[in-house]
């Protein structure tokens, strides 16, 4: 008779512990699949939407073929050495400034992640252990990622000598180069040479003559090998030209054209 | 005292023994059957999910693994990458105008020697004065402008001529010029 009355309640009691035991952790398990699945379902529509844009930000981009070529032209793919000493004399000689010297950082040296593939993260995080060639310390992968993302800098200094007004308009023209560039450093003083040469105090107090010392640093961007998810999502269905134009409009200083001209010497030890 | 009947009929008796397979007991049967039951079809569908997750798992790696190989999105992505660069690097010192705001700092008596400017905003000036009154009033007129910040005087020494004033400091708000 005992029995009787006990069967329901334990067949209750049993019955809620293996819901709880088995078949809640199914339920809850058949719900996080289902939301990986929307999740999934959004991941792939939005590839295959992007795919889709694909082609018609491709034809956009051919169509405005003077933003393209501007847009390489400031953000190179590759760092220009010759380029940038051009430009450094001939807006020093723009200024009416005498250039005294020019030299070049290999940035290389400085930045690890510029040894590896920049633009191809998958290499990066499957490559071996990557030190830092000036501490010898490893890198973090991660830290390399984000690296290789950002934009590199080959810094180029220049000694110039002239007149204050002179190294104004220079940094003036330095900043509004149509390159892109930033100059981090400027060291400015009396010219050396004059005050040692100079007898006459009040003669070399009263000079013009300044000596500036500027670095620049000129950007460049590794041209995108392999494109990846994440980089595609971030994609909109149109370029913002508007950001080209905002640069364009601070620019004031022309980048000119050089061209190597005639070469080819009988004897090259001998100016001719 | 009063009589208590404890006689049971063998009919009742044979009655509540039957009765052991009334309404609880089907109940519990029918719930335990309800629950294997919705058990077996979680775990059903659970399984149909899995495939189904898998199917769609494989067909998005599928399509990732054609990105990264597709020179037309490489070319989209690049430029578009190259434009945000572009954007990123608006932003930058006008040193020539940080060079203007220093020389309107310069004090009568005063002239600049060194100017030394780096990228993270941080001056250093080395400034020759006729006497320690100008040196005092320079140092508290960098003090006073709103274009720099953290005036430190670093040494000052006496020349032939004048007294040498090094003084550090940083721009305001070096970006906003």
């Amino acid at each position: 008779m005992r029995l009787k009355f006990l069967l329901f309640p334990v067949v209750l009691v049993i019955l809620v512990i293996v819901f709880i035991a088995n078949i809640w952790p199914e339920i809850s398990l058949l719900r996080q699949m289902n939301s990986q699945y929307n999740k999934d379902k959004e991941i792939l529509g939005n590839i295959i939407s992007k795919k889709g844009d694909i082609s018609s930000l491709n034809d956009n981009l051919e169509s405005n073929k003077d933003k393209k070529d501007f847009v390489l032209s400031y953000v190179p793919e590759k760092n220009n050495d010759e380029k940038n000493i051009y430009l450094l004399n001939y807006l020093a000689t723009n200024s009416s400034l005498s250039v005294l010297s020019i030299s070049l950082d290999k940035v290389a040296q400085n930045d690890p992640s510029t040894e590896i593939n920049a633009s191809n993260p998958v290499n990066i995080i499957a490559s071996a252990i990557v030190t830092d060639p000036n501490t010898g310390e490893a890198i973090d992968p991660q830290v390399l990622l984000e690296n290789a993302k950002k934009i590199k800098f080959a810094e180029a200094h220049v000694t110039v000598a002239g007149e204050y007004d002179k190294i104004k308009m220079y940094l003036d023209k330095l900043e509004r180069m149509e390159i892109y560039s930033k100059v981090s450093e400027v060291k400015i003083s009396k010219n050396k040479e004059e005050k040692k040469e100079g007898q006459d105090q009040a003669q070399t107090s009263e000079s013009n003559l300044l000596v500036a010392e500027i670095a620049v640093d000129f950007g460049y961007y590794p041209k995108m090998k392999d494109a990846d998810y994440a980089t595609l999502t971030k994609l909109g269905s149109s370029f913002d030209f508007a950001k080209i134009e905002k640069v364009r409009s601070g620019i004031t200083q022309n980048v000119p054209v050089i061209e190597a001209g005639a070469s080819g010497r009988n004897n090259p030890f001998v100016t001719q | 005292m009063t009589n208590i009947n404890l006689y049971q009929s063998p009919a009742e008796e044979k009655k509540s023994t039957e009765s052991f397979f009334d309404g609880g007991f089907i109940i519990s049967v029918v719930l335990i059957g309800l629950v294997l039951a919705g058990f077996a079809g979680i775990k059903i569908a659970n399984w149909r999910i899995a495939e189904r997750n898998q199917a769609l798992a494989a067909k998005i790696d599928l399509e990732k693994n054609g990105i990264s190989g597709d020179e037309q999105i490489n070319k989209v992505v690049d430029f578009e990458n190259r434009i945000d660069k572009m954007a990123e690097g608006i932003q930058k010192n006008n040193t020539r105008l940080v060079l203007d705001d220093v020389a309107a700092e310069i004090i009568s008596g005063a002239v600049l020697a060194e100017y030394d400017f780096s990228e993270d905003g941080k001056i250093k000036l080395l400034i020759q004065a006729d006497n320690f009154q100008t040196v005092a009033k320079q140092i508290l007129a960098f003090k006073k402008s709103a274009n720099f910040n953290a005036v430190t005087t670093e040494d000052i020494k006496r020349g032939n001529k004048n007294i040498e004033l090094s003084l550090g400091m940083a721009i305001a708000n070096k970006t906003v010029k």
